[in-house]
């Protein structure tokens, strides 16, 4: 099958969906919560440094893959570092995409159980959830990414548009005064408690850069941006709707919001939007799924890649089996991310940049 | 092409998986007791609870649909809200199905008792309605419920509408249970929720309970509420009628603008209310011709805004006087002017000490078509 890497190019416009949705992923539903416990009414600042930080990350990563265009973390990384070392950072990212897989899957189960499926047995749901996103991995990212434009307009367009009933149905009130200085003392959590939102950047690293990406960084950077504003939108009309009281007692703050919403002719808002919000959860799961099959192909390049789509599902499925019966796994992800973010987003791309530029200059 | 008929089987596979569990997992809305109104009460040291369900059968029976059976209401006791819901469980015999519930009803001895936790409970309970209202009442929950059934509707939907006409006719406010519960939920809690009984027969809002902390602290009669509700209503709308040279004219009054500005000067809090209503004559109690020239008009315009003044004056007074308790919400519009002072002071104790001076500039004009002018007709 399509194995060579410049298969799985991306235009700009699919690489804003493919963060978007990436991110978005992992915490639309309860980052009202999170934000609101932390930094109460004052949340957007840290949500729009994040933004800006995460920003920075992602020029990073975005000017390493332009610097070596047509390859990948796992091809250039032994240019910059050495093959053995880049192979432990290739196992490394291999093994968190597992992690972040299994956490997104067990996440999107309990979705599907809370709101359409109570009586269907979760291991059913998983291993048919499993096999679809495998056949998605096995198509390549050049597929998905096209998928993700169709889709991700239509979450975006659903998304935004529920935010704004929700502000014009909300209380002004609720969500003054934009800054308190009392509030700046829960900063640092909050910016912990922001690791999840911004994590999965990563996944550039299994996109290979093309002509076609010279502005990438560029519409990286505001991406990020955007993607900022996007959680400001949602943290803030969820916050309008519901009070910040009710947004802290509430797990899943934003769906509880939804369900406040009158429409004209939608009398259940909440299974409305997860109609369309389910695309988000599903599109994180089958992006993450897919950068792990493109990974461990690099591993083992002879192998055929449906047998690795193949491994992968059945080591996923019984991992996930296994992940199934910890009642904490939420909590223990979430408590996790924070270092995983630091080292996966942030350390090892700013590392790997650095060694490149100077390497590149000792050449010159 | 091996492959693609594996993938083609697998897709097929996986749609067929999906359908049929969708058809496992559904339920028959028949098979489900569909709440529709709950009241609380609390009396001889017990809980009571009287649950509205609706009688699905009738409806698919034509020959007994009568309105006395189109409803059925189950009550129960119990020390507790858990001894209740076990009571509740024990004689059901479908599952119930929480999310047709309209309108949340306690008798004021209920909320007095258990108001906090029963909220609660609702916000934590995730088969509840969050769009809900609730209402209190004074009333016997049977006689409440025999003249909704009379009337041939559900008592929730009854009251629920009773409310909801009156916020669109700007003569009240709404507001839903889980905005109630944010105002429980803060440090400072004052709340006005409706009251609704027997007026003339006939069930009506008859005032608003007054909610202060976690306790009913008191009544607020809707005839004497008109200053409140032009702080607390969206867009209040009401008739007044103002004598001038021996007749009575009836004027609708709308608020068009409302600013509420809070001040901290020395430790002192004031609040400056300023208030542009609209205001439209509509006819007098003698016969025409009135002969009101702008001097005229001017001057009624005076009487109406001096009347508006004092009444909103006076409901200011009553709630810090009477009530001692802030359900007219200066808390929030003094928190997000001063959120740092506001965070370090009782605004319990501070409410009834802040001062307000009211405002009020009425713009007055006359219904097109009727002879209030000089001798001409319009």
């Amino acid at each position: 099958m399509r194995g060579g890497s410049l298969t799985n190019s991306i235009t700009n416009r699919q690489m804003f969906f493919i963060i978007y949705f990436t991110l978005t992923t992992y915490s639309t539903i309860d980052l009202p919560k999170i934000m609101s416990q932390t930094a109460g009414r004052s949340s957007w600042i840290p949500i729009m440094a994040a933004s800006v930080l995460f920003g920075g990350v992602a020029v990073i990563i975005t000017k390493l893959n332009n610097m070596y265009q047509g390859k990948v973390l796992f091809d250039y990384s032994s240019e910059i570092i050495g093959k053995f070392p880049a192979r432990l950072i290739a196992m490394y990212y291999m093994l968190v995409f597992l992690a972040v897989s299994i956490y997104l899957n067990l996440k999107l189960i309990g979705v599907l159980r809370a709101n359409f499926l109570p009586q269907t047995p979760r291991c059913i749901m998983l291993l048919l959830g499993i096999m679809l996103f495998g056949y998605v991995a096995y198509k390549g990212i050049t597929n998905v990414a096209r998928m993700f434009e169709i889709a991700g307009v239509l979450f975006l367009i659903v998304t935004v548009g529920l935010c704004a009933a929700m502000i014009s149905q909300g209380m002004l009130y609720n969500i003054m005064p934009f800054f308190n200085i009392t509030e700046t003392k829960g900063f640092t959590a909050a910016f912990k408690g922001l690791a999840s939102p911004y994590a999965g950047l990563d996944v550039l690293f299994v996109i290979p850069f093309t002509s076609k990406n010279k502005n990438a960084p560029r519409a990286a950077f505001f991406t990020l941006l955007f993607i900022g504003l996007f959680y400001v939108l949602l943290v803030e009309s969820t916050v309008m709707i519901l009070g910040i009281n009710n947004t802290i007692a509430f797990n899943d703050s934003f769906i509880e919001a939804i369900k406040i919403v009158e429409l004209i002719i939608v009398e259940r808002t909440d299974i409305f939007y997860l109609t369309f919000g389910l695309t988000s959860l599903f599109a994180g799961v089958i992006f993450v799924n897919t950068v792990a099959v493109e990974l461990a192909c690099k591993f083992v390049p002879k192998v055929k890649r449906h047998i690795v789509v193949i491994i992968i599902g059945i080591v996923l499925f019984i991992l996930c089996l296994f992940a199934m019966d910890k009642t904490d796994i939420r909590e223990e992800f979430e408590a996790l991310s924070p270092l995983l973010v630091l080292i996966s987003v942030i350390l090892i791309p700013t590392l790997l940049f650095i060694i490149a530029k100077v390497k590149r200059r000792r050449r010159l | 092409m091996k492959h693609r008929k594996l993938y083609s089987v697998i897709s097929v596979f996986i749609l067929l998986a999906a359908f049929l569990s969708g058809c496992g997992d559904s339920k028959d809305i028949n098979d489900q007791l569909i709440a529709t109104t709950i009241i609380f009460d609390y009396k001889d040291g017990e809980i009571w609870y009287y649950l509205e369900i609706a009688n699905i059968e009738t409806g698919n029976n034509k020959e007994s649909g009568t309105s006395a059976n189109k409803y059925i209401v189950r009550k129960g006791n119990g020390k507790t809200l858990t001894e209740v819901r076990d009571d509740l469980d024990a004689h059901l015999d479908k599952p119930l199905y929480l999310s047709g519930i309209r309108t949340l009803i306690f008798t004021e001895s209920f909320a007095r008792k258990h108001l906090v936790e029963y909220l609660y409970r609702y916000r934590a309970d995730e088969g509840y309605r969050k769009k809900g209202l609730t209402v209190i009442t004074k009333e016997d929950p049977e006689e409440l419920y025999k003249s909704a059934h009379e009337q041939n509707t559900s008592t929730g939907l009854l009251a629920e509408g009773i409310v909801k006409t009156l916020d669109e006719s700007g003569k009240s406010f709404l507001r839903t249970t889980i905005r109630l519960i944010e105002n429980l939920s803060a440090e400072y809690t004052g709340i006005l929720i409706p009251c609704i009984g027997f007026h003339d027969k006939e069930l009506a809002v008859i005032g608003y309970s007054v909610i202060s902390g976690s306790d009913v602290v008191g009544l607020l009669p809707a005839p004497e509420s008109r200053g409140t509700m032009f702080l607390k209503a969206d867009k209040a709308k009401f008739y007044y009628s103002v004598p001038y040279n021996e007749v009575n004219y009836a004027i609708e009054v709308r608020v068009k603008k409302k600013r509420i500005k809070p001040t901290y000067e020395e430790g002192k809090i004031s609040f400056s209310i300023k208030m542009d209503c609209i205001a439209e004559l509509g006819y007098g109690d003698k016969k025409t011709p009135y002969n009101l020239n702008k001097a005229a008009l001017d001057e009624i315009s005076e009487t109406l805004a001096a009347t508006l003044e004092q009444e909103i004056s006076d409901a200011v007074k009553r709630a810090q006087t009477e009530f001692a308790c802030d359900y007219l919400q200066f808390d929030d519009i003094f928190r997000v002017k001063f959120p740092v002072e506001f965070e370090r002071m009782d605004w319990g104790k501070e409410f009834p000490q802040v001062g307000a001076s009211v405002d009020v500039k009425v713009k007055l004009s006359t219904k097109w078509g009727m002879d209030y002018s000089a001798g001409e007709a319009k």
